[in-house]
């Protein structure tokens, strides 16, 4: 018998590798998915999006979020959270106990989510998951002297007072590593650097180190681009793309030296020549006619490295447009004399 | 374990799963190793594989569903039956439902 009713098309199942991927599921979708399996007794694992627990769980971390089985959480609990205002679910760190509740407030945030009734605590998270590996997210007993500190604006802070000390140390060992004393004595002891065409392995290393809150997607290979890293006793600390753009017009076209990147605390060993240098030979047996980059204006030390591999800034070149402000646009001739 | 299914196969969704109907889609999430995770595995259903879910109740048997599926829909009954058995097969083979 025929009904009147739509065309039938064969049913079919469909899998998704992970949420977040094809599949997307808004964060009200997946609050439901979430107390679904917590609400069967069953942990639910699941990739977070979002840096408001920076530094203990970053963006694309996955989380296993267990049930609380009857019990009550503590305070310092990383917990996945529906705001009672809102229905949105985070997941958030109880920072203190209130009367029939909790605070809940983000690692990373000035400010507290507010108060929240046990019932709209739905699961504590018990491991967080970094590129495959468990790391370290203050869930045990440090969960509580977080909370401790993340209560007022300590621990906003405790970290404001990290990042200027960082920024100190950065500057201080610039300039140590620009005195010519370093240098000898650091080209001395840093031993040999090997350079190496580099590999998927190597190129998402440096991706991650580069660009930690973007995942590496493989790029089809290119042959118009070649990529080295530096390898200092088997550890990359150093990168350097050339890259040859097939075109007669815009700014653009012709060999670049790209993306040279010295890892700061292998800078002023040589790291950085060797890279320059690898470029040079590269499109000189191209049979390149010159080499260009771009250089920010206020990196004193790249640029000085770059003129004693030859290169000289071309200001006045139609090409220097492809600058912006912030870069000076440098030229490499290799031009055979005769 | 055969996963063949027949006519007369009664089958519900596996207490192995959860499964829930979230913004116009059945999500399906296997129980893998006592978790349910979404970061390795989630199963979603098209439109006729969700008509088909709707009527998994464990107690029609899946030539009943096909024949119910046949008034609703422009197919001859025949079609709908083996490509209901083929889905239901399929699901049996992952772990989604289970035989009554």
């Amino acid at each position: 018998m025929e009904g009147g009713g739509p065309a039938w098309s064969p049913p079919s199942v469909r899998g998704y590798e992970r949420l977040g991927g094809e599949l997307r599921l808004s964060n009200k979708g997946q609050l439901e998915l979430m107390s679904a399996v917590l609400e069967k007794g069953f942990p639910f694992r699941t990739t977070v999006r979002g840096h408001s627990m920076y530094p203990f769980i970053r963006d694309k971390d996955v989380a296993t979020i267990a049930p609380l089985w009857g019990r009550a959480p503590r305070i310092g609990a990383v917990t996945a959270v529906a705001l009672p205002d809102s229905g949105r679910l985070v997941i958030h760190r109880l920072v203190a106990a209130a009367q029939d509740g909790w605070l809940v407030k983000g690692d990373n945030c000035p400010c507290p989510d507010g108060l929240v009734p046990d019932s709209c605590v739905l699961g504590e998270v018990v491991k967080v998951e970094r590129r495959g590996r468990a790391v370290f997210a203050a869930l045990g007993r440090t969960g509580s002297f977080v909370a401790a500190l993340n209560r007022g604006q300590t621990l906003v802070c405790v970290r404001a007072f990290l990042a200027l000390l960082r920024r100190v140390a950065g500057r201080l060992l610039r300039v140590v590593q620009a005195s010519p004393l370093y240098r000898r004595l650091a080209r001395r002891v840093a031993g040999d650097v090997a350079i190496e065409i580099a590999d998927e392995a190597a190129l998402e290393e440096v991706h991650n180190r580069l660009n930690p809150w973007q995942p590496y997607r493989s790029a089809p290979p290119n042959p118009d681009v070649v990529n080295w890293v530096a390898r200092k006793g088997g550890t990359i600390v150093g990168f350097v793309q050339f890259v040859h753009r097939d075109i007669t017009e815009g700014r653009w076209r012709g060999d670049w030296l790209h993306a040279m990147y010295v890892w700061p605390a292998c800078r002023g060993m040589g790291v950085g020549d060797r890279l320059a240098e690898v470029v040079c030979e590269r499109a000189r047996a191209a049979g390149a006619k010159e080499l260009s980059l771009l250089v920010r204006r206020d990196n004193r030390a790249a640029i000085r490295l770059y003129e004693k591999h030859g290169f000289r800034a071309a200001e006045e070149s139609t090409r220097a447009s492809a600058a912006g402000a912030e870069d000076l646009y440098m030229v490499l001739s290799l031009k055979r004399d005769g | 374990m055969d996963t063949n299914c027949r006519a007369g196969t009664v089958c519900a969704p596996s207490d192995n799963i959860v499964a829930r109907e979230i913004e116009g889609e059945i999500v399906i999430v296997p129980l893998v190793s006592g978790i349910g995770d979404a970061d390795d595995e989630l199963y979603t259903l098209n439109e006729t594989g969700r008509a088909v879910w709707a009527r998994l109740d464990g107690k029609r048997t899946l030539g009943e569903i096909a024949s119910l599926l046949s008034e609703e829909y422009e197919a001859d009954e025949g079609a709908i039956a083996e490509s209901v058995l083929g889905f239901a097969s399929a699901l049996v083979g992952r772990g989604i439902l289970s035989v009554v």
